[in-house]
């Protein structure tokens, strides 16, 4: 969510009541939308956006407009912006895409488009986008998501792009293929009769013909240039005299015009013009601050009226910019006759941005003035949160425009270049860690760290300190522990990034984000290296915390995780409770976090041979994941449950089809999936297919020995091989790698491993002819594996097990449970007696047993009011909770009870929590 | 024919020397926007040029912007090549 969202940049130009109709463009513009894309493409001052503006006064087609400036250069800050604007419009659209940006690590543009598209496809009536001055943007990764966007353009969809130049986008594909219209400068240009229309109707200067026809031609039929010679006419008494000095000549016209009118305007005006043209956008107050004067509302007023190049940002008549060109003249005078005054006024146009809590342009301003002083100051309060906002774009570059001492001289600013060299650049520990020891040794400075008192740091930049509160210096050392506990799980030193994860936990502040962050990093340690009791506990822990957050996308995002913990431990009914408990949360049916989920859920439904269920669970899950690169092994993962899942229906040429499409996602990209990891599930495969030669072609060429050394990361691999051992009549030296195997397992409490080990040692036992060691055995793993349903654990280890089963059977160990794995291995499928999460697949009133769902699902915030309603809060309390009125509080109420049905508060939570609302 | 002496090859990160060429008359005022590079009119063809170095490609391209800004079409962009060895 933008924290200052500046609104003038959504807002659509207005028209001047005055303007020269033209009427063949706009039919053109008109019979355009039917393509893709409209490109506006003409050098400054040609009326661009004027023609845009006025084709939308007379169209009713909703339209989402942003005006383009130099920060949009950031990705994250383009499509924030640009989500902003289609709000304007519905402020469904993009919802979810502004919740995945707010997770730690905010995912990749290209994680973002497809969920944004989607987003706005599912709106049915059509919506137009226009990106004003396209030309500024010169980040390729934003020319790549336009174009990815452009490709998948939603046919209700119509984009207007206007630019000074042509964009680096496919144009000449959209060209060929009819999908766009052009209109360039040759068009743009006034007609003789259009100039006619234009000087004499509207400037009323009644002109000659002849005359018309020499400005027309002088200006090449240039818009502003025929602004400008207008407004000169205007304030010179012999209009002839002037036509015929202006057109004798070649001089460049706007700098002869534009003197021309700046020496008619009162010094007072002309003053004013020069010092106000470095602002970007001006109000009156900080025209004021600028110049020094008190009647800036008044002037601007003034100018605009006099049609001096000053266009209205927003309806009130509060905010104003100058036309590009004419600003960028007048700065260039600025510089010429004041240059002592310009660092004053950028220091005071940043003051009053920082008053005005409009960080970024304040920063802007400061550095302009080359206030490095001031600047880092200002960067140094607000870099977090950019950061935070991905935004990483922008920070390197206000990191940048620093010199580089005072980088050093500031413990939050070494902090963040810190980070960027590690997650943005991914650079070495050997060049990270200087900058970290920079920082504690600025924070060492006695007194630094106590929260009672600020601390004053003993480096000296230009004469200034910079002064450091207890709780940000707290803060910032607490992110040092963090980058460093990164910077050891990145080594892989799983100890080390423990030990520094649990010492970030004590120092860290109450601040709940951070606390939140550093549960995730100790968590997914755990979870990388198997200790998956403490994993699951603490990622359980890491959700209750950021349930008070109230971010969605992170609960949603920690869960896929805990799910997989979840199920390794072996407790697949918590995993199923977890997996149920997020599919309420609307706004999060995609993504990548959500196909996780999906998948984990699968994988349960799978085990517990509901194969129809994880079918559904699976396929939604890889279609979710799939587009994602970065998320490829999860996609993997999926695909192999579903391997099995063919397997166990015995369709061994689907097996072999998922077995190919696993080798093209792993082929030829640069993943982070190790491809040893893939080379084994194929392995186990072909076991079960009863192809051992090429099992066994893969444990040799893989070197696999039973003294290997072991660890989580290969645990899979080593299971294989001990059945391949197993196979191929070498049992003894199969219980040597599984006994080594189950204590690696017990110790990280990793209970379905543990079953899985247990099943084997009985099927080794059995090769040996061991029967009652087997059935033993046996017996310890059921009476793990009952109370949790596993099936499919027991029933793919094939014909073997069947056999051994049917002993154990026969011998009266858990007769009830055998018979319900001997049936599966039969063929039969579990039909799901617990309702199946509902899935973005339409068809969920077939599954039998499901509880109803909610034909109108809750919004957000009414989900928010049902949760305080729980609670023993009166309406008055809740409001004040969720900073709302009080009528507010009642109106999502109302809503809450027609949405589930209810009458009463009390009914409201009952039913609330059969759906697992609550 | 044969340069005398070895051509150089431009590359992005050095120096160079270019004559822009736009068409229009620039008067002192506006000329001076092209910090660092002298300028010269020609009243016959209404053009004026601009002589001189260049940080790299990058400040090139950053001058081109600003013709591209100031709505000057151009006429020329000559790399001038230093053959002192």
């Amino acid at each position: 969510m933008m924290d200052h969202l500046v609104h003038t940049k959504l807002f659509i130009p207005p028209i001047r009541p005055t303007l020269v109709p033209r009427l063949r463009i706009i039919q053109k513009l008109n019979a355009g939308l039917a393509g893709k894309l409209t490109l506006i493409c003409a050098p400054a001052g040609f009326g661009k956006t004027t023609l845009i503006s006025d084709w939308l006064q007379q169209s009713d087609l909703p339209v989402a407009w942003l005006s383009l400036d130099p920060g949009d250069n950031d990705p994250m800050r383009f499509f924030q912006y640009v989500i902003a604007a289609l709000q304007m419009i519905d402020p469904t659209l993009g919802q979810s895409v502004q919740e995945m940006l707010q997770s730690p690590q905010p995912p990749s543009l290209e994680s973002l488009l497809p969920t944004l598209i989607n987003d706005i496809a599912a709106r049915s009536s059509k919506l137009g986008l226009v990106l004003d001055d396209y030309h500024i943007i010169e980040t390729q990764s934003i020319h790549d998501a336009f174009t990815f966007l452009l490709d998948h353009l939603p046919s209700q969809v119509h984009i207007f792009v206007t630019s000074r130049a042509d964009p680096p986008l496919p144009l000449s594909r959209l060209r060929a293929r009819g999908q766009m219209t052009e209109v360039r400068a040759g068009e743009l240009r006034f007609t003789p009769s259009e100039a006619t229309t234009f000087l004499n109707e509207v400037a009323e200067l009644n002109l000659s013909q002849e005359n018309v026809a020499a400005l027309s031609e002088r200006t090449e039929g240039w818009a502003t240039g025929l602004q400008l010679a207008a407004l000169s006419m205007q304030g010179t008494p012999d209009v002839s005299a002037f036509i015929a000095t202006f057109t004798g000549d070649d001089d460049y016209i706007v700098d002869y015009l534009l003197e021309e009118v700046l020496d008619q305007q009162p010094e007072k005006t002309r003053a004013f013009l020069l010092q106000t043209s470095i602002l970007d956008r001006m109000t009156g107050t900080l025209c004021d601050a600028v110049t020094g004067g008190d009647d800036g509302q008044t002037m601007l007023e003034a100018l605009r009226q006099a049609n001096l190049f000053v266009v209205s940002l927003d309806h009130k008549r509060r905010w104003y910019r100058y036309h590009h060109l004419f600003a960028d003249l007048l700065r260039t005078r600025l510089h010429q006759e004041m240059p002592d005054q310009v660092p004053l006024i950028y220091q005071q146009a940043s003051a009053w941005c920082e008053t005005s809590e409009l960080v970024e342009e304040a920063v802007h301003y400061a550095l302009m003035a080359d206030d490095f002083t001031l600047a880092a100051t200002l960067i140094a309060q607000h870099i977090e949160a950019t950061t935070w906002q991905g935004k990483y774009n922008m920070t390197l570059s206000w990191l940048d425009a620093l010199p580089e001492a005072m980088v050093r001289a500031h413990p939050r600013l070494s902090l963040t270049r810190a980070w960027l060299l590690f997650g943005f650049f991914n650079d070495s520990e050997a060049a990270i860690e200087p900058w970290l020891q920079n920082v504690e040794r600025l924070l060492s400075v006695e007194g630094a760290v106590s929260t009672s008192k600020p601390a004053l740091l003993a480096e000296d930049i230009n004469g200034q300190r910079f002064e450091i509160d207890g709780v940000e210096a707290q803060k910032i050392l607490t992110n040092v522990d963090i980058l460093r506990a990164n910077l050891a799980r990145r080594r892989g030193d799983a100890a080390q990034a423990i030990a520094l994860s649990q010492q970030a936990l004590e120092h860290a502040p109450a601040d709940l984000k951070t606390r939140v962050e550093i549960l995730y990093l100790l968590a997914a340690i755990y979870d990388s290296i198997g200790t998956m009791g403490a994993a699951s506990q603490t990622y359980a822990e890491s959700i209750t915390l950021n349930h008070t957050a109230d971010n969605d996308y992170i609960t949603l995002l920690i869960t896929a995780h805990l799910i997989e913990v979840l199920w390794v431990q072996g407790q697949l009914h918590q995993a199923q409770g977890r997996f149920q408990g997020l599919t309420q949360i609307q706004t999060l049916r995609q993504g990548p976090a959500a196909g996780m989920a999906y998948i984990g859920m699968g994988e349960v439904r799978r085990e517990w041979n509901d194969l129809a269920g994880a079918v559904t669970d699976l396929q939604t899950g890889i279609d979710l994941c799939r587009p994602f690169e970065t998320w490829a092994v999860v996609t993997l993962k999926g695909l192999i449950s579903l391997a099995w899942i063919k397997q166990a229906q015995g369709d061994t040429e689907g097996v072999v089809a998922l077995l190919q499409e696993m080798e093209a996602l792993a082929v030829g990209k640069p993943m982070p999936y190790p491809t040893a990891r893939l080379a084994a599930a194929q392995a186990h495969l072909w076991l079960a297919m009863d192809n051992v030669p090429s099992a066994s072609y893969w444990a040799k060429s893989n070197g696999l020995r039973i003294d290997d050394e072991l660890s989580y990361l290969v645990e899979r691999d080593y299971l294989v091989f001990a059945r391949l051992l197993i196979v191929q009549s070498k049992p003894d030296e199969a219980l040597v790698l599984l006994e080594r195997l189950l204590q690696e397992a017990e110790a990280g409490e990793r209970g379905a491993r543990v079953i899985e080990i247990r099943i084997l040692q009985a099927l080794a036992h059995q090769a040996k002819g061991e029967r009652s060691q087997a059935v033993a055995t046996l017996e310890a793993a059921i009476a793990l594996a009952e109370p949790e349903g596993f099936v499919r654990i027991f029933i793919d280890e094939g014909a073997a097990m069947v056999q051994l089963l049917n002993h154990a059977a026969s011998q009266g160990i858990a007769p009830i449970y055998i018979a319900k794995l001997l049936a599966a291995s039969d063929g039969e499928e579990e039909v799901p007696t617990v309702p199946l999460a509902p899935t973005i697949a339409t068809d969920r009133a077939a599954t039998p047993n499901f509880i109803e769902p909610l034909t109108e699902p809750l919004t957000k915030r009414e989900l928010q009011t049902l949760r305080l309603l729980a609670t023993e809060l009166s309406p008055t309390e809740i409001a004040s909770e969720m900073v709302v009125s009080v009528s507010t509080v009642r109106s999502y109420t109302k809503y809450i009870y027609s949405k589930l049905g209810v009458h009463s508060r009390v009914e409201a939570i009952h039913r609330a929590r059969e759906l697992g609302l609550l | 024919m044969q340069n005398v002496g070895q051509s150089r090859r431009l590359t992005l990160s050095q120096p160079a020397t270019y004559t822009i060429t736009v068409q229009g008359i620039l008067k002192e005022k506006s000329a001076n926007m092209f910090d660092g590079l002298a300028s010269t009119t020609n009243a016959t063809l209404g053009t004026t040029s601009f002589t001189g170095p260049v940080a790299d490609q990058a400040a090139l391209h950053g001058l081109l912007t600003l013709i591209r800004d100031l709505g000057l079409p151009l006429c020329s962009v000559i790399w001038i090549e230093d053959h002192s060895s």
